[in-house]
C-alpha cells in the first residue's frame, strides 16, 4: 500500500438544516502521471471539515481504474449517491493522454436524525377589515346613481287621531278619523367626514 | 365648510317608477275604510312626506255588555304600505299604535232600599262620571 498523499480539498456548496453538501476534489500528481476527481458529497450530523486532509489509496497503475477510498480516519461518509467522474491525465514518452471516466456512485446514506420539535407558538392572525356593500340604481337612460350604503325604509312615522264627536273618548260605534298621516324614508343614514 | 363637517349620506331614494300604496287594516273593534292613498315617489332618504288624505275608521259597538265594570277593550290602528311591481306588502311599514276604545261616562251601581212598606217612597240615586271635559253637562 502506498501512501499517495492524496490531496482532498472539499467545498461546501449548500447547507440543509444538519445536511452539508458540496464537492470534494481528490488530487494526485507525481512526476509522471496526475489525476484529479470531484464527486459531490453530502453528510449527515457535520462538524467539521478541513479544508485539506490527507487519504489512502490503492497504488494505481497506468490505465487502470483508481479506486479511491477516503479513510475512516476523515470521521466522515460519503453518500454516494451521486456520479462519479474522474478525470486522469498521464504523460509517457512525451504523450499525454487524458482519460475521463464516470462511475455510477453507490446508494445514499442514511438519513440524519429527527430535527428538534419547532418552539414557535402560532397564535391566530388579527381579524380583516368588515366588507361592505353599496347600492347603485340604475336610471331608464342607463346611468347609475349611487353608491348607497342602503335600501330606502319607508314608514309611517305620524298621524293623528280625531274622534267623531272630538271628546277625546274613542267610543264605541263611533267613526275614528285618521288625518295629518306623516310617512318618513329612513333608510339608514351615516355621517362621512367631509 | 368648517374643519370637522360631516356629511350625512344615506339609504336609497324611494322607487321613481313602483307605485306606493297605503290603506288600513281591519282588526277585532276596528273597521278599516276602503280608502286607498298614494304616496309620493322618489322619496329621498330621511326626508318625511305629508300623505295627502284620510283614514276613518268605524269602531264597532259591542254584542255583549258584561255588568258590574266599566267596559272597555284594547285595540290598535293599523296603516299597511303596498308596492306594486314587486306586489308586496312593505314590511315594517307601520308599528300599530294602540287604542282603547270605551264609553264616555261610567255609571255606579245605583242605590236603594231593599225593601218598602205599603205607600212608601223611595230615591233611586247613581253617580255618573264623565270621562272627558266636554260630556260633563250630561
Amino acid at each position: 500500500m502506498e501512501d499517495l498523499g492524496v490531496k482532498v480539498a472539499m467545498r461546501v456548496t449548500a447547507h440543509r438544516g444538519q445536511m452539508v453538501e458540496g464537492l470534494v476534489k481528490l488530487s494526485y500528481s507525481s512526476r509522471k502521471k496526475r489525476w484529479i476527481y470531484w464527486q459531490r458529497w453530502s453528510l449527515s450530523e457535520f462538524k467539521a471539515v478541513e479544508e485539506e486532509r490527507r487519504a489512502h489509496a490503492e497504488p494505481l497503475a497506468q490505465g487502470a481504474m483508481a479506486v479511491v477510498q477516503v479513510h475512516p480516519t476523515l470521521g466522515m461518509s460519503l453518500a454516494l449517491s451521486s456520479l462519479i467522474v474522474r478525470k486522469e491525465i498521464t504523460k509517457n514518452e512525451g504523450v499525454t493522454k487524458e482519460i475521463t471516466r464516470q462511475n455510477v456512485a453507490g446508494k445514499a446514506g442514511p438519513g440524519g436524525k429527527a430535527g428538534e420539535p419547532s418552539e414557535a407558538k402560532p397564535v391566530n392572525g388579527t381579524d380583516g377589515a368588515d366588507g361592505y356593500a353599496n347600492i347603485f340604481i340604475q336610471k331608464p337612460d342607463g346611468n347609475f346613481d349611487g353608491p348607497f350604503p342602503s335600501a330606502y325604509k319607508l314608514e309611517v312615522v305620524e298621524f293623528e287621531v280625531v274622534d267623531g264627536n272630538e271628546d277625546g273618548i274613542l267610543e264605541f260605534g263611533e267613526d275614528i278619523v285618521l288625518r295629518n298621516i306623516r310617512v318618513r324614508n329612513s333608510g339608514w343614514c351615516t355621517k362621512v367626514p367631509i | 365648510m368648517h374643519q370637522g363637517s360631516h356629511l350625512t349620506v344615506g339609504g336609497t331614494p324611494s322607487p321613481s317608477s313602483a307605485q306606493v300604496t297605503m290603506d288600513g287594516e281591519s282588526t277585532d273593534w276596528l273597521i278599516a275604510p276602503r280608502t286607498t292613498h298614494l304616496l309620493p315617489k322618489s322619496i329621498i332618504s330621511g326626508s318625511t312626506v305629508r300623505l295627502d288624505g284620510r283614514f276613518t275608521f268605524r269602531a264597532k259597538r259591542p254584542d255583549d255588555i258584561p255588568v258590574g265594570r266599566p267596559f272597555e277593550v284594547e285595540d290598535a290602528f293599523k296603516l299597511r304600505g303596498h308596492m306594486s311591481g314587486i306586489d308586496r306588502v312593505i314590511r315594517g311599514f307601520h308599528q300599530p299604535r294602540a287604542i282603547k276604545l270605551q264609553y264616555p261616562v261610567e255609571m255606579t251601581k245605583p242605590k236603594y232600599l231593599r225593601c218598602l212598606t205599603l205607600g212608601q217612597e223611595a230615591v233611586f240615586s247613581w253617580k255618573v262620571v264623565p270621562l272627558s271635559a266636554s260630556v260633563a253637562n250630561i
